[in-house]
């Protein structure tokens, strides 16, 4: 996805969905990210050490998932918004190779600190619709009426 | 370091001696006819010193509760869950106390209570608790050693103690635009704001990017689980599996190429959850992230689960 855009405030409303967005991690992916973390955590890349700690095969890291939810959003707000506030929580495992889909609504549309602010619910499930990572995002939106 | 218990001051003094003996005593002013507690030299009512000493009938009623599941301080992890009370004496005065004798979904504001005097003649001292007044509603507690075993808690005194702990305070390496981009391709961002243009910035999560892993392989543990070379060390647990179990994070300024971040790190808390499959320990690390302009850029709370 590719939103140089902005969204602006005006244009958002509460219960407006985003688009869903479905991605598979590779082990390739996965590979990259422990590089780039510097994550050297054995159960993402050794599988015999993983079904040595109980896991079926490698475990998708559970912050790759989030950073995956957060480019959700920020793809979503565009270029003149600002994360201001992002939590998620790994509930359920992703393994690689399993198809993952990100899918999220607008809940609330409000002024934080002066600033014109939406409230966002994101999350993402596996293919048969089990929720692996629920998600919560603040983001400051651009307004036409200050531009 | 040992339990702290109630240090009598000449002020209080007759307070404890009277809990010694099975009484309440509470301060009272001779000029105004009014009771008070905590014990002091000064009427609060009308500032006179002309005090003395009055029994109370110990009757009470719950004026309102708060149940401390987990201890404010490891020395007290005996004791959790702990009912802390404030309760109403018949003559008045609130004093803060702690309930005993009775199950949890038996209190109740405004029930009738009746004092514990609590001798511990190993301190020399009496501790005033309350129960129940109404012997229906007493029973059994649910103690921290009949919940989970003292032996089965992975959350020894010695692990409690690492909550607060803070690390070194430690800069990253430089952001630059390079290592943007890695980070965009590695979690399969294409947003051109990271990757392009006069004004590139960082996307959100690679805040903690500069600071990631960074010591020699050999103090690497058996499953390879990163350590930062920031002074903060985890406690000691059984539990040696670790899992990432969930992430939150505010963000004050953008990160740009050419900033350098400054990180702390703090143990926020450490709480343990029982399920089917055993016991977990979950970890919180907050850490705050300044830029070299010394302005705060984000505070983040890492959640990590063992078990």
């Amino acid at each position: 996805m590719n939103e140089a855009q902005s969204r602006y405030f005006e244009d958002v409303c509460e219960g407006m969905e985003l688009a869903p967005l479905t991605k598979t991690v590779t082990t390739t992916q996965m590979f990259l990210y422990s590089a780039i973390t510097r994550n050297p955590h054995r159960i993402h890349y050794d599988e015999k050490f993983a079904h040595s700690e109980g896991l079926p095969t490698v475990l998708v890291q559970g912050p790759l998932q989030g950073a995956q939810l957060s480019a959700y959003v920020s793809d979503w707000m565009g270029a003149g918004g600002f994360l201001k506030k992002f939590t998620y929580s790994n509930r359920g495992m992703a393994l690689a190779g399993q198809s993952l889909t990100l899918r999220g609504k607008v809940v609330k549309k409000y002024e934080l600190e002066g600033r014109p602010a939406v409230d966002l619910e994101v999350w993402e499930e596996n293919a048969t619709g089990d929720l692996l990572v629920p998600a919560t995002a603040t983001v400051f939106l651009p307004s036409r009426s200050t531009n | 370091m040992k339990k702290p218990y109630p240090v009598p001051t000449p002020d209080s003094r007759p307070f404890w001696n009277g809990l010694a003996e099975q009484k309440i005593l509470l301060k009272h002013c001779r000029d105004c006819d009014c009771v008070f507690h905590y014990p002091r030299v000064t009427c609060p009512n009308c500032l006179s010193s002309d005090l003395d000493w009055k029994q109370a009938s110990g009757q009470g009623t719950l004026y309102t509760y708060t149940i401390s599941r987990r201890p404010t301080h490891p020395l007290f992890a005996d004791e959790v869950p702990q009912f802390m009370a404030v309760v109403e004496l018949e003559e008045g005065p609130r004093i803060t106390s702690t309930l005993l004798n009775v199950p949890e979904d038996k209190i109740q504001i405004g029930m009738a209570l009746t004092p514990v005097f609590e001798h511990n003649e190993k301190e020399k001292i009496t501790l005033l608790r309350f129960q129940p007044a109404d012997t229906a509603l007493r029973g059994a507690a649910p103690s921290a050693a009949e919940d989970k075993p003292a032996s089965a808690s992975q959350l020894t005194p010695e692990v409690l103690a690492y909550i607060g702990r803070v690390s070194d305070k430690v800069s990253g390496y430089p952001v630059s635009a390079e290592e943007i981009r890695r980070f965009c391709y590695a979690t399969d961002d294409h947003n051109p704001r990271y990757l392009s243009g006069e004004d590139i910035v960082a996307p959100p999560m690679f805040v903690s990017i500069p600071f990631d892993w960074e010591v020699p392989m050999d103090s690497l543990p058996e499953d390879g689980t990163p350590q930062q070379n920031d002074g903060l060390v985890f406690p000691p647990l059984k539990a040696k599996r670790k899992l990432f179990g969930g992430y939150q994070v505010e963000y004050f300024q953008e990160i740009r190429p050419g900033d350098v971040l400054t990180r702390q790190r703090k143990f926020l808390d450490i709480y343990e959850r029982s399920g089917a499959s055993g016991s977990s320990v979950f970890m919180l690390i907050e850490a705050t992230y300044t830029n070299q302009r010394g302005e705060k850029v984000a505070v983040d709370i890492n959640t990590i689960i063992n078990r």
